[in-house]
């Protein structure tokens, strides 16, 4: 293969040859997603031996087919659905996401390569009074718990944000919200994780996860691994591995699609979502416009795979066209369907399992924006280092009791 | 500015501008051709220089320009107009954020049969339906019906150069419209719903149209899809330079708008209509350099072929004939074997670089022969354009010596999916000639199967025609047999992505990360511009599979999602229930 590529600790299945799957490791990571491969770094450097696992190639799932928000306010939909009070309960996965967005700040310079973040600001937009009535029932919401947020007027959103209708008649300013490229963090993170000495495994499905001895077994198509300590960082498919292991960790697959325009004039330094719809529309730094907002993909019935909805596809961009009307001349190039996943309560799992040594880290939804703070806190758990955050709302058997009631 | 020797007199000129300037040019003649006409090959601005008409078939995208203020007009496509005003588009299309587009209505259609594609399977499937007496809605995003082998002159009344091959598209065109079948001119299906059967086992199929100012919901009972192909050009260096086109793209010139590609012209690539285009353009008195011809025609084994053909498809062996003597009588120098490894030029291809190509697809060094051009046309086969069918879940095998897919045929074109037919190039590559016959089968077989009682003589006609045809594809494809090159042409330079201007090198380079034609697109761009991947992602599941020594197969490359081609927002949104 390229001798770039293998100067950089080369990952992909044209290194299988070149490498074994070894036999045994301190640490088994599955899951070549942003989570498992930021937990690969933050872990690389450590003196314990490391290994990735993935069952195709890196960043394909959710980590690679999100539109690439980075998200720090209360979404519209569930604060609408569940209330003020779902909002205050969920402000620990707030602050989670606030000190994730911190590291994605410096992350580019961190990992020695270009990830593309922006962190301009997050404008929730609303055009009724209505809209605005609940804005500010959820900026009341976050500032109480010492968020960034305020409520803004039209003529200021205006001066703020030319681009956006003039029907728009407030929004809500969340200032450290921004973007990035989802196509970029997890492949860099591995890069460096595999520079530092980690190697990782494409291509390599795990079937199992034994508990045996005091250790896990991890059984794989192309061998096993005999692993002191695993990190499940799975996505959608941590139920599949933690039922194997006796663990009930409800996760609900929900295929989103994601649609880009041609390549723009700079225009757009915001990410920008409407109160009146599901909506995120923002810039890449490529000048494509990206445009989603959780609309629900179909699965295919053959390959049974997302794919593209065009009940969704077309009324997102009717909803995006009430904001942001002149998009309409714009040309829609690709729109793609990927997998997101969700909790009952909207909120992580983060921790150890019951089983000790078994450590699992999941953002519902925003897995994008948790990632790198994820991964770090995984590597800490994992390295038994004391952990400066309550994770107890994110606790792994919080739905345990759910299944003895029945 | 240069007078074109092929534009044909006598007819009212039109004045459009380019960056301002005036260009004279005739109606019905696209602002691509007429901007070629003025010896201008400059459509877009990319990163690294400006592009031009490439595949002449709106396909690629590379001739975008902002015509009348908007943005992302196929040049290739829109016609020139009095007072046009056309520029070079830049990478990034402009930003107006005061414009409030108006909403675009929606109109519905429910046919009992939708025909895609305007070409000779289309318009004889169009026919036969409707003759038998089957409502039929045919779709097809030229400008004029025809597609690529049938495509019409601009003026087929005055025109004084019509050949036979005009003559029956136009006979063919006109039976269809005799035929009462509505034609839905410069319209696309940019869009489908999985098909799906109703409480009576009858298809439910759905499908999105869009023109550039009109929409459709077309519901049909039934669908025959003839969406034909496209072009393959393989990478080389120089081969984004303007000037440098496909050979679908000079013949649409020379024949759909009677305007050569250049004065000193190139040929080259791999197949018949190679031969066609140097033997029209000779005719119409451009200078054709040279022709070349990968596959090398010197086997004896050839005349056995050859007289097979003869025997199959005599009017076709006569054609092929009658081109080879134009060629001999313009003294046009004949390469076999050879293909152009090199373009160099300024602002568009000035000179090209043969050589002989080995039976591994490298060039052979010391073979390398240099011609002075301002124009190469190059043809590399046909790809199937088969997005509709596949995301309605028709079964395609991978033909692994061309790298396109094929529908698993079945009888008269039924496909695998309930109450839909796949015709033609876009089911297999194969010709027109095969192309219409199929197509003509496809739509008695639908009137059948709606009921009505098509014309069994014509069907058992069509079935003994359509196999001969068979038998001379066959055989010239043996005699056209080349070594199979893929991206042996390209250097580490050489852009793979014409639309995101993506190196070879930084392919090659992601190739030990990824291990998919999908995941060398998350990491480089490549594939995510306006030709949706069509041109670069042959070579990078080539490249794929030799990286991973892993055979390509049917899912290597990227699926199929809508929208087909790039379609403005406008056009997809749906209709807002507040308006």
């Amino acid at each position: 293969m390229s001798s770039v590529g293998q100067a950089m600790g080369g990952v992909g299945p044209s290194q299988d040859g070149l490498r074994p799957l070894p036999r045994e490791a301190d640490v088994v990571i599955i899951g070549g997603g942003i989570t498992g491969a930021a937990t690969a770094h933050y872990l690389a450097g450590s003196r314990l031996s490391v290994v990735l696992v993935e069952e195709s190639d890196l960043n394909t799932k959710a980590s690679g087919r999100n539109a690439g928000s980075l998200h720090a306010q209360l979404q519209m939909d569930p604060f609408r659905e569940r209330g003020v009070e779902w909002g205050r309960k969920y402000i620990p996965a707030l602050s989670f996401l606030v000190d994730s967005i911190e590291m994605w700040r410096g992350l580019s310079a961190e990992l020695g390569a270009e990830v593309e973040v922006a962190t301009n600001g997050g404008l929730y937009v609303a055009d009724t009074d209505e809209q605005v009535e609940l804005l500010k029932s959820k900026v009341e919401v976050e500032t109480a718990a010492g968020l960034a947020a305020e409520l803004i007027s039209g003529d200021e959103l205006r001066r703020l944000a030319p681009y956006l209708s003039p029907t728009v008649i407030a929004a809500q300013l969340s200032p450290n919200e921004g973007k990035t490229n989802p196509l970029l963090a997890a492949s860099v993170y591995a890069r460096a994780a595999a520079r530092a000495g980690v190697p990782i495994f494409t291509y390599t499905n795990v079937r199992d996860v034994r508990r045996h001895a005091g250790a896990f077994e991890v059984v794989t198509e192309k061998g096993n691994i005999a692993a002191g300590k695993v990190v499940l960082a799975t996505g959608a498919l941590l139920p599949q591995l933690g039922s194997k292991l006796g663990l009930h960790l409800p996760v609900a697959e929900e295929p989103v699609q994601v649609s880009a325009t041609e390549a723009a004039a700079k225009t757009v330094p915001h990410l920008v979502y409407y109160a009146g719809g599901r909506l995120t529309f923002k810039q890449a730094a490529a000048g494509t416009i990206l445009i989603g907002g959780g609309w629900p993909a179909r699965t295919d019935p053959a390959a049974g795979n997302p794919a593209v909805s065009m009940t969704s596809l077309r009324g997102n961009l009717r909803i995006a066209s009430r904001v942001v009307p002149w998009v309409l001349k714009h040309k829609v190039i690709r729109t793609w369907a990927g997998v997101g996943c969700s909790t009952p309560d909207l909120m992580p799992y983060l921790g150890e399992a019951s089983i000790p040594g078994l450590f699992i880290g999941m953002f519902p939804h925003m897995g994008m924006t948790g990632g790198p703070l994820m991964g770090r806190i995984l590597a800490q758990l994992v390295r038994g280092e004391t952990v400066e955050r309550d994770l107890t709302p994110f606790r792994l058997d919080r739905f345990d009791l759910d299944m003895t009631q029945g | 500015m240069t007078a074109s020797p092929v534009g044909a007199a006598g007819e009212e000129p039109v004045t459009l501008y380019y960056e301002g300037r005036p260009v004279l040019s005739r109606p019905g003649i696209s602002v691509a051709a007429s901007l070629t006409e003025a010896g201008i090959a400059a459509l877009r601005t990319a990163a690294e220089g400006d592009r031009g008409l490439f595949c002449g078939m709106g396909v690629c995208g590379e001739c975008s320009m902002i015509i009348d203020g908007q943005a992302s007009q196929l040049s290739c496509m829109v016609m020139a107009a009095e007072g046009m005003q056309a520029r070079r588009q830049p990478a990034r299309v402009p930003v107006e954020t005061e414009t409030v587009p108006a909403p675009i209505p929606e109109g519905e259609l429910s046919p009992e049969l939708l025909v895609v594609g305007g070409g000779p399977a289309g318009l004889a499937a169009a026919f036969s339906a409707a003759h038998a007496g089957v409502s039929v809605v045919l779709v097809d995003e030229r400008a004029k019906l025809g597609g690529q082998y049938y495509k019409q002159p601009p003026s087929f009344e005055t025109d004084d150069r019509l050949d036979a091959q005009f003559i029956a598209g136009h006979n063919l065109i006109e039976a269809v419209k005799a035929a009462g079948v509505q034609v839905l001119s410069g319209t696309r299906i940019w869009s489908a719903e999985v098909p799906s059967a109703d409480g009576n086992g009858e298809p439910v199929l759905e499908f999105f149209a869009a023109g550039e100012t009109k929409r459709w919901v077309i519901r049909p009972r039934r669908l025959v899809l003839a969406t034909g192909a496209y072009e393959k050009v393989l990478p080389f260096p120089g081969w984004t330079l303007p000037g440098v086109m496909s050979t679908g793209a000079g013949q649409s010139l020379v024949r759909a708008y009677r305007v050569a590609p250049g004065q000193r012209v190139l040929v080259a690539g791999n197949g018949p209509l190679n031969m066609q285009l140097a033997a029209e353009l000779t005719r119409s008195g451009a200078e054709v350099v040279a022709l070349a011809e990968l596959a090398s025609l010197t086997s004896p084994r050839h005349a056995l072929r050859m007289l097979r053909m003869a025997l199959a498809a005599p009017s076709l062996v006569r054609d092929g004939a009658g081109y080879l003597a134009t060629l001999r009588r313009g003294r046009v120098p004949r390469l076999s074997g050879y293909t152009v490894i090199r373009a160099e030029g300024k602002e568009r291809v000035e000179r090209v670089t043969l050589a002989r190509i080995g039976l591994d697809g490298a060039p052979v060094a010391g073979s390398e022969r240099g011609f002075e051009v301002d124009a190469v046309c190059l043809g590399f086969g046909f790809l199937s354009g088969n997005e509709i069918a596949r995301l309605l879940g028709v079964e395609h095998d991978l033909d692994a010596a061309s790298g396109s897919y094929v529908v698993k045929t079945r009888a008269h074109g039924r496909t695998n999916v309930a109450g839909v037919w796949a015709v033609g190039d876009g089911a297999q590559v194969r010709g027109a000639k095969v192309a219409q016959r199929m197509g003509s089968l496809a739509g008695a077989d639908v009137a059948l199967d709606l009921g009505y009682t098509p014309d069994a003589a014509a069907i058992r006609h069509d079935e003994k025609v359509l196999a001969r045809h068979e038998r001379f594809q066959e055989a010239l494809w043996q005699v056209y047999a080349g070594p199979r090159v893929g991206s042996q042409l390209a250097e580490p330079e050489t852009l793979i992505c014409r639309c995101e201007s993506v190196t070879l090198a930084t392919i090659d380079a992601s190739l030990d990360e990824a291990g998919s034609a999908g995941a060398i697109k998350r990491l480089t761009r490549a594939g995510m511009g306006r030709c949706q991947g069509r041109f670069c992602g042959p070579t990078m599941v080539d490249r794929v599979a030799q990286a991973t020594g892993e055979p390509v197969n049917p899912l290597s490359g990227f699926a199929p999602q809508p929208p087909f081609r790039p379609v403005p927002a406008g056009l997809i949104a749906a209709d807002d229930p507040r308006e």
